[in-house]
């Protein structure tokens, strides 16, 4: 609660291993498709964005949480709603990555975190429960 | 207008931005979202019923929402002091809520500043303790560029270059123009890039000299962010340094070295 009093100031001044997310789906639970990389660079910047850069802000804000997952997977500290929180941004990536026909019929979705190209996180592959409980 | 009610302005504006920013993005935060409450509460489970309580209250969809909504409507209240202390409250619960912040040190900034124009109010505007807010805002400030320029200064791969291409290549801040990273691969350029900027950040106590000084490095200053915006997509940070530089300028020249 005091991270935001007590700033640190240290700004780009070290190599940082960012982290990157991938995610794929299957719609049988055996076989899945190509990883598809999530957080992709947004179009070449706009004026207004200055003001308003709501799509920035959460691919930033998305990062710093793959960047606390990870560091909570060293640490087993609050990994648990880590762990929730990075897969409701992979279902909010798939959702926007797929085609309204792919998103409603596939069954399992599975992730993985990289780092520097090596696997830093594989999930388990995640059977998709609808609304009402079915799967 | 006093470097205090600028000050003031320049941080409502700022606020302003940032709250219309994040009701844009309520669909990431909202019940189906991301960041939903239902999940982001587990990291309170070990703190005391009325403070869940009172999270609960506040930082679920409906309460965050007329948190963020009231907001808007902060310009129009007519006392500094509860505007302030408005500002610190709302974003220290945006960065509860984003688990330490949700925009790294421009949130920071905005708490820093709220907080110390707040405090600085309750001196009338112009005691000691608006004085020593004013400084503490201004010795923040010198820090977030001075400490920043140190580390680089400290790392050799900063002194000669090499880590700019790798810095605009990092996934989540790689949408740099092409043009920026067509320049920045020549080695001599980003030589150049991060000699100037070390020297900027590592210099920039001077300002606390004089009046003058002051003012020739809030311009580099003012233009640093704005190419911040342009490479990385930092507009926060423009809006929340802006705000601190009154107080960096009311400051300026009063101290005998």
């Amino acid at each position: 609660m005091l991270r935001a009093l007590i700033p640190t100031w240290g700004f780009f001044d070290e190599i940082t291993h960012a982290p990157v997310l991938w995610f794929r789906i299957s719609y049988d639970g055996l076989n899945f498709g190509e990883w598809i990389r999530c957080l992709v660079p947004s179009s070449p910047r706009r004026l207004r964005q200055l003001f308003f850069n709501p799509q920035d802000q959460q691919r930033f804000a998305s990062q710093a949480l793959l960047v606390q997952f990870l560091t909570d997977l060293g640490t087993h500290s609050s990994s648990v709603v880590s762990q929730e929180l990075v897969q409701n941004l992979v279902r909010s990536e798939i959702k926007d990555r797929t085609p309204p026909e792919e998103w409603s019929a596939f069954s399992h979705d599975q992730f993985r975190i990289t780092v520097d190209g090596d696997e830093a996180f594989i999930s388990e592959p995640r059977l998709r429960i609808r609304s009402g409980g079915r799967p | 207008m006093s470097a205090l009610s600028l000050s003031q302005t320049l941080l409502t504006l700022a606020f302003l931005l940032q709250a219309m920013e994040l009701l844009l993005l309520k669909s990431a935060w909202s019940d189906q979202g991301i960041w939903r409450w239902s999940a982001l509460r587990g990291d309170f489970t070990h703190y005391p019923f009325g403070v869940r309580w009172l999270f609960d209250r506040l930082l679920g969809t409906r309460g965050f929402t007329a948190l963020l909504q009231f907001s808007l409507l902060i310009w129009i209240v007519p006392n500094a002091s509860l505007q302030m202390a408005w500002i610190f409250f709302v974003a220290w619960l945006i960065a509860i809520r984003w688990r330490g912040t949700f925009n790294g040190g421009s949130d920071s900034m905005t708490v820093i500043v709220a907080l110390s124009l707040w405090v600085a109010e309750w001196g009338g505007g112009t005691s000691w303790l608006t004085r020593g807010a004013l400084a503490y805002i201004a010795v923040q400030l010198t820090a977030s560029y001075f400490i920043a320029g140190l580390a680089k200064l400290r790392n050799p791969l900063w002194r000669n270059g090499r880590l700019i291409p790798i810095f605009l290549r990092t996934p989540g801040y790689d949408a740099v123009p092409r043009t920026v990273l067509r320049a920045m691969d020549h080695p001599r350029v980003a030589q150049i890039a991060a000699i100037l900027l070390i020297t900027f950040e590592c210099t920039f106590p001077l300002t606390w000299i004089n009046p003058r000084v002051c003012t020739v490095y809030f311009v580099i200053a003012t233009g640093f962010h704005l190419v911040n915006f342009w490479v990385f997509g930092l507009n926060r940070f423009v809006f929340a340094w802006l705000a601190a530089y009154p107080a960096m300028f009311f400051w300026s020249g009063r101290l005998k070295f």
